[in-house]
């Protein structure tokens, strides 16, 4: 373990040195918990949360995989839901989850604490993954599974791809930061320490939560959004497919008065922090740099 | 001495008029200013002349869109909703000889947000948006229609309100099954909606689709008023007196199920404002059934109000629903009522 934890710190150096110089420390780096005697590549994985799935469809092998969640092949949240299509799904029982004696279980911060201390009495080998809320968290998640399934190199190559995708964002110097709000009907949006706070941040955005103070899941009475007047609107329903209240209040009038621009960023994007947030930051910049221009 | 006595009876039938009068002028009196205050609060303080403006002079600015679009659909929401509740309580009453019976208490307007939040939930509410309030009808329909075959009428008012509780209880565990089985992963958060009933948020779409519904039960309801007072004399002297029981009982318990339904379908379930607002008014009609429907309409519409600017002023993060508002009130107010009830009868 305490390798692993060497392999971070070095991999977090290698973030500041830049993405041409990474590839070439690759290839002198060994593979550091693989270098591990203890370490043994798992075989049967099995994951009981929509954002380990995610990293688990994206750096094991197919043969590795012996469950993924049922969320997993949602394809309004789960980037990963086509090449879920054939794995089996759990609905994160105890019992299921034994039923395919993996020999290493990836959980999320959402799931049940009663079932993952359930597991971990039973001595499987339980991993918890914190949900991400900004790109350092997210490298170094990445790159943990990718050590933990035995393919670190999976994990550089999603880690360079994030590093691409923000460096192509060109903030120009002085330029105008336009107001966004992130809003789901029944008052709800994301503040400082969000994920989605930082997706609009990076791409140039200030956010109207943050900026009144609010953190991770803060409040927005309908009122206030109306009167803050933010540029841009983000739909946190917007490819939601099933009724709800807070989908049919977007419904509301005041959303179709022309204040601002509404647009949804799909939830498979944001749902869960990897790789293919910063996507989404890309295409937020682009945006950003058309509302500008008007 | 015939002469003193009709003299007396006069008087007495003057001074309650009267007594009547000033009750009306002080319960609008009231109201009106309820509904300039529900205009002025919220989360965004606008000062009078700005809401003013807005209301006369509607534009694109913050503040119309505000005073427009959000503060007076919720206001005429809670008028029209809270004058549902208080006359359907006051008609209940009358219909059951009864003074425990409520839409909330006797399940009519869980059934109703049963109705409403199934019909929602499966989408159906997408096809057709009267699809809602005609779901909510139904429910209300149902729940008053079973109270009622279950002997209602000459219950006991433990009997009455066992079998409210029991129908309560059922149409709200229907609702809870039927937003487990939704396919939103929201629709958990939102159960609290159906169950305790909010205002917040609401557009004037949802003034349109209740509208009609409230307003047939309102015609129907108060088209029974000079048959319910009679029947308050007991059934048989009200057939003696030429009122078709079958007639009047169909069409209090129609009225009260469209204007219930229509109203939980776009408020959720609000519960005791049809308990305490007819008793509180009752000593000023004369205990008269009939006079007490239109006051005690307008003193729900009152109580609503009051209780749903005390949501906006008391929240500061997620809204406080608007039922618990109510029950807060409603339900001491309820034990004191069932107490009473019992040092009468010992």
């Amino acid at each position: 373990m305490s390798k692993m934890g060497a392999t971070n710190s070095r991999f977090r150096y290698c973030r500041w040195i830049g993405l041409f110089i990474t590839p070439f420390i690759l290839c002198f780096c060994p593979q550091f918990s693989l270098a591990n005697p203890n370490f043994v590549v798992p075989k049967r994985v099995v994951s009981i949360h929509l954002c380990a799935d995610q990293l688990l469809l994206a750096l094991a092998d197919k043969s590795q995989i012996a469950s993924v969640s049922h969320l997993a092949k949602d394809p309004v949240r789960s980037h990963m839901a086509a090449a879920a299509k054939d794995v089996p799904v759990n609905y994160g029982g105890a019992e299921e989850v034994i039923a395919y004696k993996p020999d290493l279980i990836l959980a999320g911060a959402q799931s049940t604490r009663t079932l993952v201390l359930a597991l971990r009495r039973l001595s499987f080998k339980v991993i918890d993954l914190p949900l991400t809320h900004n790109f350092r968290e997210i490298r170094s998640q990445i790159q943990k599974v990718a050590n933990l399934l035995g393919h670190p190199e999976r994990g550089e190559k999603l880690v360079y791809k994030i590093n691409r995708a923000l460096n192509r964002i060109l903030i120009e110097k002085g330029s105008k930061r336009p107001l966004a709000a992130i809003y789901q009907p029944m008052g709800f949006t994301s503040g400082s320490g969000s994920l989605e706070n930082t997706l609009l941040v990076s791409a140039g955005f200030e956010n109207l939560a943050a900026r009144q103070g609010l953190g991770t899941l803060g409040h927005l009475t309908l009122e206030n959004l109306v009167s803050a007047q933010p540029d841009l609107l983000v739909n946190w329903m917007g490819d939601d497919p099933h009724p709800s209240l807070a989908r049919a209040g977007y419904k509301h009038p005041v959303f179709s008065k022309g204040l601002w621009k509404i647009i949804t960023i799909p939830q498979k994007y944001w749902a869960c922090g990897s790789w293919y947030s910063a996507e989404a930051v890309e295409f937020l910049s682009k945006l950003r740099r058309s509302i500008v221009r008007e | 001495m015939n002469f003193f006595l009709s003299y007396a009876a006069q008087l007495s039938e003057n001074k309650l008029v009267k007594r009547e009068k000033i009750l009306y002028t002080a319960i609008l009196v009231f109201l009106f200013c309820l509904i300039a205050l529900s205009m002025m609060v919220g989360s965004v303080s606008l000062s009078g002349a700005e809401i003013w403006r807005a209301l006369i002079q509607p534009d694109v600015s913050a503040s119309a869109i505000i005073v427009h679009e959000i503060r007076l659909p919720r206001t005429i929401l809670a008028v029209l909703v809270g004058g549902t509740l208080g006359l359907s309580g006051a008609a209940l009453q009358g219909l059951l000889r009864n003074p425990l019976a409520e839409p909330g208490l006797i399940g009519a307007s869980s059934a109703a947000a049963f109705g409403a939040s199934a019909v929602f939930y499966f989408g159906l509410a997408a096809h057709s948006f009267f699809l809602l309030p005609l779901a909510g009808m139904c429910g209300a329909l149902t729940a008053v229609g079973i109270l009622y075959l279950l002997g209602g009428r000459n219950a006991s008012a433990l009997g009455l309100i066992l079998s409210g509780v029991a129908i309560s209880a059922f149409a709200s565990a229907l609702t809870a099954l039927t937003i487990n089985f939704a396919s939103s992963y929201y629709a958990a958060l939102e159960i609290t909606f159906w169950l305790l009933g909010s205002l917040a948020d609401r557009s004037m779409d949802h003034v349109y689709i209740s509208l009609p519904g409230m307003a047939i039960g309102f015609f129907l309801i108060l088209s029974c008023r000079q048959s319910l007072t009679v029947l308050s004399l007991g059934e048989d002297t009200a057939q003696t007196l030429g009122v078709n029981l079958v007639k009047l009982k169909a069409l209090l318990i129609v009225g009260i199920a469209l204007s219930v339904g229509a109203a939980v379908s776009v408020s959720g379930a609000i519960g005791f404002v049809g308990l305490v607002v007819p008793h509180l008014l009752r000593p000023y009609v004369g205990y008269e059934p009939g006079r007490l429907l239109i006051i005690s309409a307008i003193g729900g519409a009152a109580l609503i109000l009051a209780a749903d600017i005390a949501v906006r002023l008391l929240s500061t993060g997620i809204e406080i629903k608007l039922g618990v508002v109510t029950a807060l009130i409603g339900a001491p107010f309820f034990l004191v009522l069932l107490l009473q009830m019992r040092k009468r009868i010992q």
